[in-house]
């Protein structure tokens, strides 16, 4: 048997990655909570609330998004432990033992069982991505519109006329641009004189 | 009613904070950790496992943190008209 495959250095920089980026996470929540909560002047009022709703709802999802980012990482440890393990003992053992195929076993279940738990993560993952506001999918991809809609001019052919029809840019044509009917304010009522005389009582 | 407590000299660093979040250093993170998953599994069997979920969120939450950011130097920046406002309305012009 050769050493099962897979690099457990790899693995374990990813956990400390993994590490790296929860705390940064963890900034994000401190200055979150600091936002939703600062101190002195009192803001009330619609504005507030609104505010304060998002600031907490985001503050969640950064939560769970650590969370999740926790997990993987010490997923990712405790598997590169295993695959060490597992790798010093093939090497150490007769190749031919019966010893090899259980070690092959061991991994190979691990192996299984740490594929499932990223997929359960992963699920986590999604369901934290869509809960985002403003994820609603979107085509991100280019915009193709058929020759002639967009804003280049479709080539004539060498030696063709143009035969459809001609459009002018408003103002050029025949017709005159509408103009908008002035807008006229209505008429108010005199105000009274500043400094009040006593004679509105 | 929620009521927030806020000053408006303390909340610019916040939200300049908040702002600040992204540069895209979270997302390169998670894009890393990604890599260095799927090449220590070693096969390709985890690649259908963990797509580009991870860095993708990390990059959204990055942008997500910047608009709460921005409407919080909004605020601020409301509050400082408003009592600029009131100190003219008072005639308090210092």
């Amino acid at each position: 048997m050769k050493p099962p495959e897979g690099d457990p250095d790899l693995l374990r920089r990813a956990g400390v990655r993994c590490a790296r980026l929860a705390a940064e996470l963890a900034d994000v929540e401190s200055l979150l909570a600091s936002a939703a909560a600062g101190r002195g002047m009192r803001w009330d009022g619609a504005a507030a609330a609104v505010f304060g709703a998002r600031a907490t709802e985001h503050g969640r999802a950064v939560r769970d998004t650590r969370a999740s980012v926790e997990r993987l990482g010490s997923l990712a440890a405790a598997f590169a432990a295993e695959l060490t393990e597992v790798q010093q003992l093939a090497r150490a053992t007769d190749p031919q033992a019966t010893e090899q195929a259980r070690l092959e076993e061991r991994i190979a279940l691990s192996r299984t069982r740490f594929r499932r738990e990223m997929r359960i993560v992963q699920a986590a993952l999604s369901q934290v991505l869509l809960r985002l506001p403003g994820t609603p999918a979107r085509w991100t991809g280019p915009v193709v519109l058929p020759p002639g809609l967009g804003t280049r001019p479709v080539p004539l052919r060498p030696g063709s006329r143009w035969t459809g029809p001609v459009v002018l840019p408003p103002g050029l044509g025949p017709r005159a641009i509408p103009l908008p009917a002035p807008v006229c304010a209505s008429p108010v009522a005199a105000a009274p004189l500043a400094g009040g005389t006593g004679q509105s009582a | 009613m929620q009521q927030l407590d806020v000053a408006p000299g303390s909340l610019d660093p916040v939200a300049a904070a908040l702002r600040a979040v992204d540069d895209g250093g979270m997302t390169r993170l998670a894009r890393a950790v990604l890599d260095d998953l799927v090449e220590g599994f070693g096969g390709s069997e985890l690649v259908g496992e963990v797509d580009g979920t991870l860095p993708q969120l990390v990059d959204r939450v990055a942008q997500q943190t910047t608009l709460v950011g921005d409407r919080l130097s909004g605020a601020a920046a409301a509050y400082r008209r408003a009592e600029w406002l009131a100190r003219l309305a008072t005639g308090d012009h210092r």
